[in-house]
Parts: structure tokens; C-alpha cells; sequence
């Protein structure tokens, strides 16, 4: 499972959408989500299908890697679509004992299921193209107002960042412990889910007890090069948008632009 | 009997399930009972991938492994009776330590083995005084011991399963001078006494020398070398290429021979002082020194000959 | 007479204050304890780690602290990097006292730290991004913090990894990407804890060098915690620990005089002097003047057997 999640995972390459400001990468995506969500029609569906079709081609990242982000969520996404197919109601197209299927039915489930590719697809691009420091960064940077207001982003973003790091170590030591207790004896597969969690104490406490050791270590790391929060704090890749992240906002305006349109006006 | 190999091979798969590389190939070998052996290999050579087929956590692409004559991956075979037999210490096992009491902790392992909480206990006390930790420490928490005692009821709690074959991966990292002697000296008190097939994994070769009577050796994936310690360590130059060193006595006892020492005492019969490599040590009639010890006896034996 | 009086106090205060001066690190009397909470006590129990240490280090030195598991020394090298303060005496980073809060980060900016651990002290999710975080937070301006990883890569030859996820190096190019990270900070001292205890024999040889090229090449002091005698035999100075205690110091040379006394500490000798003290133990008579392996190797092979053959022929 963990193995097959795609989102999150950086592909190095080196595209136009690698180079821009994470900042536009992040308003891009939230844009692209909200946009995915306007009234249904098939001209919306069209230039989505384009504009996401184009930023993929832009990104040069494998299609076949794109895809398989989606997979999964593959099960949520058939439950969903199955749900939508058979409680909607209007036009009956097909009845069979309890089970009737709707032409309203089939478009609903129809537009859920291309709404979660997209949504899934679109903000894989993002993961894809953006190292999660950059993320961070553009988060940090976005959000900077709300420091004003007292919320430490600064020290979130740091957290986010060291977080990000530690997954595949606390992973990888995770798979150890594991072995290490199964090579003991125990028996973490079999049981129901209560008996499974259970047994799942001996990996557990070892595992926390790592994370705990881990993040002391990594607190008198961060104390012996000097941290002391953010402020005072320069940056080795500051953010700073140059004129292809402008471009790119006015692509991204005119697209939801046409999204408005096509979703309000025509339909 | 004992463990038998015949052609294991295992693949790893990458982030994207593809591009499968060879982390072991076509490894075969036997471990008899009774046996100190040593799996030397430099970072990445395959020696973990190995060790946990030898315990079961991994199961080979192709190969079969038969325990006492009966083929492990065959279904019928239970893995828990093999983990049992073959107990796997992985490297600094103290981080698996879970319970709230040194003796919860030890009796995990026959628990999951099925015997009941008496014999358990029975089990955890013998093996305390074997690994030597007090039984004043039964119910003191393993959190609150120092880096050595951790590692020692760490080793208990695999020992208490009464293994027949104990596979360590690197036992001794992070140990100091004084706990690493306690550790080896347990370990041939388990081997010589208890009659525990040992096989040892380690980067030190002094280590090696000083404790395995036989090594094996892996390079990418594969087993080179399969011997006698002495007959292995002998091969300086393909351990060399390998990235592997021999151990230190050894190296000064070989720029010795080639300078001419020891003519005297037992090794006296070579006459062609031209280079100490393999072909000299074979025709050496005395044993080869692997540790400073031996190397310190053979000086001085050479000495006094000399001295007459 | 008076004037006499004056000359000769300005030159005590001079020559103490070069005596100073040469010093880079300085403890006098330090100690430290903590107290731990048991279940069963109601008292908390107090714990001496450190017990009446006074040491010195001279710019420039490698020194070595040497000692067995729990004699203190970890707690001692974070004393001289000012991440614990101590319950007692006084320790001076280049006249600064550590006790002093507004000291901490200047003399954390002299003395820069790297632990045994390689991936509990990496932050960055590039080479590059960590061995910018110390300069970072020092302010350091963006530019010169590009100038500073491009030296501190190349000090520990990592520049063909500045792009790369720490995650993918081996445990030697980890560590001398966390010394790179402390470099960059420009400290004059580092401390390593340990640094080669989690690595392969491969990965130690390398950390290794670049720590003594750090010495010996760029004028770096050195002070390098350690139980493995080895790593230490050429060091300036050692220092051995037990029980919280300086137990012995000296150079190294006078150290292997005193064999007997490391070995009763818990310190295996390195492979050359233990052979050479088995030696003599064993009654062979060889002059005090050979200390080490080569040394050794010449003496027997001159007065052996192998000398008379070549006489021979």
C-alpha cells in the first residue's frame, strides 16, 4: 500500500511546470479543485479535460506514473460511482428487482467519477513537479499573514517539512520492527481488527519509542546550527516570481474564466 | 540435516514495482549443527536480504530451503516451528523492546510459541542468567537499562525460544570494548555448551577471525567463498577486490613472511620468501595467526628458536 | 619600585591573557548532574555524569576523548557546545562562559557539533537545502550562503551530491554531509560524538579522512569522542574518561607507556600496541623507542632470522 501511493512523491525532471513558483502551483491546484465543482456540462468537462490534458504533456511526467496515483483510491472512487448509479432518481432506463438505473444516474456517476480522476490527477501534477520543501515554502510564504495574527506558520511549515523527511525513515523502520517481532513469534496478520490491533503493540511502542528518540536527536541537531525560529531566518531559495509565474497566473484566470462560462452561462 | 540452501534467489522491487534487481542469486550452501559460522560482505552485498530467508521473513523467487530435511516453502512447513528453530537477532535488537518489565519482555517470544506462562517464566529466568543480567532487573522496565543490559535482554528474549541455530546480524555495533568481549564470550558459551549453531554477520574482521571457525563470503548477490576462516582469509587479494580486509595479525604476519620472519618454528619449510599470498599459507604446516594473540605466540616462538 | 610593580603586572596579565588566548576550549572543575524519578521512590535520585572535569584545548588540535559507554563523555562533549550548561564550575568557548544565555549562540557558532546518528540530524530533503540550514538561520545572505555549500561540499568532497535526497546516500556520505551542514556554519571547533559508530568499515574510513583533512588542511579543532582507540592514535592529546572523571590524559605516545592502565579502563589497545605489549609481556626485549606497527615490523625483521638470511647471500 504504502509503496503504491504515488501522491506525495516528487519525479525530478526538468519542465516549465517544474520551474514555477510553487506558490502558482499551489493556487493552480486549488483553482483547478474549485473549478472541477461548477454545474455540470459537457463543454466545462471538455476544457477541463484539455487544460489538465496540456499541464500533464507540460510537466513531462509519465502519463502511466499519473495514472496510477489514481489506483488507490480506485475502490472509493467505484463505491461512489456505484452508490450515485443506483439512488438517483428520473428517468428509468433499466429496472431489474431492486435495482434501477437512471439516465440522471448514469451522467451523475459519470461526472463524479471523471470529477475524482481529475481531482486526484491534478494535484499528483503538483506533488509531482514540487519538492515538499518548495511546498512548504510556498505554503509558508502564502500563508505568511496569519503570522501576524499569532499562528506560528513558520514553525507548522517547519514541522510539515521534517515530517516529510521522516516518513521513508520511520517506514523503513517500521518494516524492521515488524520483522523483528514476527521473527519472534508473533502473529500480526491473523484476527479480527480488534484482535489485530492488539498484537499490534509490540510494533507499535518500538516504533513510537524510535520517533520519540529521533525527534530529540533531531532537536539537538537543530539547537547545535543554531535554530531559534523563524525570525532573523534567510533563505537559501527564496521565492521570488519572475516572468513565467506571471504568465502562468494569466493562463490560470483565463482558464477559470472559461469555466465560469461554460458552467453558468451556456449551461 | 541442519540447513540446507539449494539455489535461493530473491529480487527487490522498486518505488514503481518495476526494474527488479537481484539482491541474492543463486545462493546454496548447508549449516550443520554445532557450527560457528561467519557471513562476511561489504554494505549491500546481500547479507540481510540472506538472513531473513534463513528465518522465513522473506520467501525466495526461486530455491528451495530445507530445515532438517524438510522443504520450508512447500505450505505444509510452519513458519512459526522454523522461527523458533532458527532465531534471527536483527542488528541493534534492543530497539524492539516493548514491555513494561524485562521479564514480560524476555517470555514474548516462547508466549508466542505457545508454552504456558510458568514455562515462560521458567524459560526468561534461565536464559537471564545465562546473558547475565540480574534477576533483581526482572521487573525494571528494559527503557530505563543502559545500552548494553538492553541489548543483553534482548538477546535473552530470542534465546528464551530456545533456538537451535542463532543467526546475529552485526550483535556487537555500537558496543564498547568491555561489552563486546561479554557478548562474544556468551555467544561461545552458547555455541560450545548449549551446542547453538551460530552464524555471526560482521564487518570486523578481527572479530570474525577471532570467533568464526568457518566464513562465508558474499559480493553483489552472490556466495565467493564458502571455507575454513583460515583457508578464506588466506585469499587476501580476491577479499581485496571485494572490498573486504583480512584480519590485522594476519596482514603483519604476511609483510613478516614476505620479509623473511618465521623460518625457525613451525612455519620453517618455506624457503621462497617471494611474496605471502595464498600458495604460502597452504604449505604452512602450523596454523595461520588470526588473532594478535596467536601472532604474539607465534613471534615469540620464532624468537626463542631463533635465540638457540 | 612602582614602576617595576606596574611592568611586571601588565606582563602577568599579558601572558595570561596569551595563555588564554591559545586555549580554544577551556573547563574548569565542570560538573553536571540530573535528577531522575523512579516508580518506587518518592525522592528523586540524583545523578552525577560529569565530576570535577578540567580540561584544555588548544586551537588547532585534534584531541580525543576517549571512554567506555557511560563515562560521561557524550555529556561532556555537549557541556563544550553549549547544548547542556553546567550544574557547576565554568566552561569558556573562546572566553565565552557557557552559563551565560546571551553566549549560547555565538559560542554554538564556534563549536559546531555532529552526532553518531546520520539520519537524526540531517533536515533538509536535499544535500543542498541542509547544509544551507545553519547558515540560514545565522541570517546569512542568500548569496553567500550558495558560496558557503559549494566550500563546505567541497571540504568534505560531497560536491557530486549537492542535488541529491540524503536519503539515497550510504551512512559515510550522510555523515559528511551533516559535517558539511556544520561547516558551513564557519565554526573554528567541531565535536564529533561519535561519528563512525553506525557505520561500515568503508563509511568510517571516509568520514575519517575528511575529519583529519578538516584538521590538518583548513586549521579546524577537533575534539572527537570515541571508544575505538583507533580512531584517536594520532590525534595531539587524549583524553580518557571513566566514571565521569578525567581518568588519564596525555599525547598519545605517553599514553602507550601506560598500557596496563588503559586496558584496566575497559580500552582495547589498537592492534599494534596490544601486539607489542604482548611481546614484552611475553619477555622479548624491545626497545622503549618502538611504539608502533612499522616500527615493530623493522626491528623483527632486522634482528630476526630474515636479516641473517640477506647476510648469507
Amino acid at each position: 500500500m504504502l509503496r503504491e501511493m504515488t501522491l506525495g512523491q516528487y519525479y525530478k525532471a526538468d519542465s516549465p511546470l517544474h520551474r514555477l513558483d510553487p506558490r502558482v502551483k499551489l493556487a493552480g491546484t486549488l483553482l483547478f479543485v474549485i473549478t472541477l465543482f461548477f454545474p455540470r456540462s459537457v463543454l466545462g468537462l471538455i476544457v477541463a479535460t484539455l487544460f489538465l490534458g496540456s499541464v500533464i504533456v507540460m510537466s513531462r511526467v509519465p502519463f502511466s506514473m499519473v495514472i496510477r496515483g489514481v489506483k488507490p483510491l480506485f475502490i472509493i472512487i467505484c463505491f461512489s460511482a456505484i452508490v450515485n448509479l443506483l439512488c438517483t432518481p428520473g428517468t428509468v432506463l433499466f429496472e431489474a428487482g431492486p435495482v434501477r438505473i437512471t439516465q440522471e444516474g448514469i451522467w451523475i456517476s459519470f461526472y463524479l467519477v471523471v470529477r475524482l480522476v481529475y481531482l486526484v490527477m491534478g494535484s499528483s501534477i503538483m506533488t509531482f513537479t514540487t519538492t515538499p520543501n518548495q511546498l512548504t515554502d510556498g505554503l509558508e510564504k502564502s500563508l505568511g499573514f496569519l503570522q501576524r495574527l499569532h499562528i506560528p506558520i513558520h514553525e507548522l511549515s517547519m514541522m510539515i517539512s521534517i515530517a516529510l523527511r521522516f516518513i521513508p525513515i520511520l517506514t523503513q523502520e517500521l518494516d524492521k520492527i515488524m520483522k523483528a517481532q514476527m521473527s519472534r513469534g508473533a502473529d500480526l496478520e491473523s484476527g479480527n481488527i480488534f484482535q489485530r490491533a492488539r498484537k499490534l503493540l509490540p510494533v507499535l511502542v518500538p516504533l513510537f519509542i524510535s520517533a520519540i528518540r529521533r525527534a530529540s536527536d533531531l532537536a539537538l541537531a537543530m539547537d547545535a546550527r543554531c535554530y531559534s525560529g523563524g525570525e532573523g531566518r534567510t533563505k537559501l531559495k527564496p521565492l521570488i516570481y519572475r516572468r513565467n509565474d506571471f504568465i502562468a497566473y494569466g493562463i490560470l484566470l483565463l482558464y477559470v474564466v472559461i469555466m465560469i462560462v461554460c458552467g453558468f452561462w451556456i449551461a | 540435516m541442519g540447513i540446507v540452501l539449494k539455489n535461493i534467489s530473491y529480487q527487490y522491487k522498486d518505488q514503481w514495482q518495476e526494474e527488479k534487481q537481484y539482491a541474492i542469486r543463486d545462493i546454496s550452501f548447508s549449516l550443520e549443527k554445532g557450527e560457528y559460522a561467519a557471513l562476511i560482505g561489504h554494505s549491500g552485498s546481500g547479507k540481510s536480504t540472506l538472513l531473513q530467508h534463513l528465518n522465513g521473513l522473506l520467501r525466495p523467487m526461486s530455491g528451495e530451503y530445507y530445515f532438517d530435511g524438510e522443504n520450508v516453502f512447500d505450505g505444509k512447513f510452519s513458519l512459526q516451528k522454523l522461527r523458533q528453530k532458527v532465531a534471527l537477532c536483527f542488528q541493534y535488537p534492543e530497539y524492539q523492546l516493548f514491555e513494561e518489565t524485562v521479564l514480560k519482555d524476555i517470555v514474548f517470544g516462547p508466549k508466542n510459541m505457545g508454552f504456558d506462562q510458568q514455562t515462560c517464566e521458567e524459560k526468561a529466568r534461565k536464559v537471564m542468567e545465562l546473558a547475565g543480567i540480574s534477576p533483581k532487573l526482572e521487573t525494571a522496565s528494559p527503557f530505563a537499562l543502559s545500552g548494553g543490559q538492553k541489548r543483553r535482554v534482548a538477546l535473552a528474549g530470542i534465546l528464551a525460544m530456545e533456538p537451535e541455530y542463532l543467526i546475529l546480524d552485526e550483535p556487537v555495533a555500537g558496543l564498547d570494548g568491555k561489552g563486546k568481549e561479554n557478548l562474544f564470550s556468551l555467544l561461545k558459551y552458547l555455541n560450545e555448551k548449549e551446542n547453538i549453531t551460530i552464524l555471526l554477520v560482521s564487518h570486523d574482521m578481527d572479530d570474525v577471525a577471532e570467533n568464526a571457525r568457518r566464513v562465508l563470503v558474499m559480493d553483489r548477490g552472490q556466495l565467493v567463498m564458502d571455507d575454513t576462516t583460515e583457508k578464506v582469509f588466506s585469499r587476501e587479494k580476491e577479499l581485496k577486490d571485494m572490498g573486504l580486509a583480512i584480519p590485522q595479525s594476519l596482514q603483519f604476519y604476511n609483510r613478516l613472511t614476505a620479509g623473511g620472519y618465521f623460518r625457525n618454528s613451525s612455519g620453517a619449510d618455506i624457503r621462497d620468501g617471494a611474496a605471502a599470498g595464498e600458495t604460502m599459507q597452504t604449505k604452512t604446516r602450523g596454523k595461520i595467526p588470526l588473532t594478535v594473540e596467536e601472532l604474539a605466540a607465534r613471534i615469540l616462538e620464532e624468537h626463542q628458536c631463533f635465540e638457540k | 619600585m612602582i614602576g617595576g610593580d606596574c611592568y611586571g603586572g601588565l606582563l602577568f596579565c599579558r601572558l595570561i591573557y596569551s595563555k588564554i588566548n591559545m586555549k580554544i576550549i577551556e573547563t574548569l572543575n565542570l560538573i553536571f548532574k540530573y535528577k531522575t524519578y523512579t516508580e518506587n521512590q518518592e525522592a528523586p535520585e540524583e545523578k552525577t555524569v560529569l565530576d570535577d572535569v578540567s580540561i584544555s584545548i588548544k586551537k588547532g588540535d585534534f584531541v580525543g576523548i576517549l571512554g567506555h559507554n557511560g563515562s560521561g563523555k557524550s555529556t561532556l562533549a555537549r557541556q563544550l557546545t553549549a547544548l547542556l550548561q553546567p550544574s557547576g564550575g565554568t566552561v569558556f568557548i573562546k572566553n565565552m562562559d557557557s552559563s551565560r544565555p546571551e553566549n549560547i549562540i555565538p559560542i554554538r557558532r564556534t563549536a559546531g557539533m555532529v552526532f553518531q546518528n546520520p539520519d537524526n540530524q540531517i533536515i533538509g530533503n536535499l544535500v543542498e537545502e541542509d547544509v544551507a540550514f545553519g547558515p540560514e538561520n545565522l541570517g546569512v545572505p542568500t548569496e553567500q550562503i550558495w558560496t558557503r555549500i559549494a566550500e563546505a561540499l567541497e571540504a568534505t568532497g560531497m560536491t557530486a551530491y549537492r542535488e541529491k535526497s540524503p536519503g539515497s546516500l550510504s551512512g559515510g556520505q550522510k555523515q559528511k554531509v551533516a559535517i558539511a551542514g556544520i561547516l558551513a556554519m564557519e565554526p573554528e571547533c567541531i565535536v564529533f560524538d561519535e561519528p563512525t559508530a553506525m557505520l561500515d568499515p568503508r563509511g568510517r574510513k571516509e568520514v575519517l579522512d575528511a575529519i583529519r583533512h578538516l584538521n590538518r588542511d583548513k586549521g579546524i579543532t577537533v575534539i572527537y569522542i570515541t571508544h575505538h582507540i583507533e580512531e584517536v592514535e594520532h590525534a595531539d592529546y587524549i583524553y580518557v574518561m571513566n566514571e565521569g572523571q578525567v581518568a588519564m590524559e596525555g599525547r598519545p605516545e605517553q599514553l602507550w607507556e601506560q598500557a596496563d592502565a588503559i586496558r584496566a579502563l575497559g580500552i582495547s589497545l589498537p592492534f599494534d600496541k596490544e601486539l607489542l605489549f604482548l611481546l614484552r609481556q611475553g619477555g622479548m626485549d624491545i626497545p622503549a623507542e618502538i611504539q608502533d606497527g612499522r616500527a615493530l615490523e623493522e626491528f623483527l625483521l632486522q634482528s630476526g632470522p630474515g636479516n641473517i638470511e640477506q647476510d648469507n647471500s
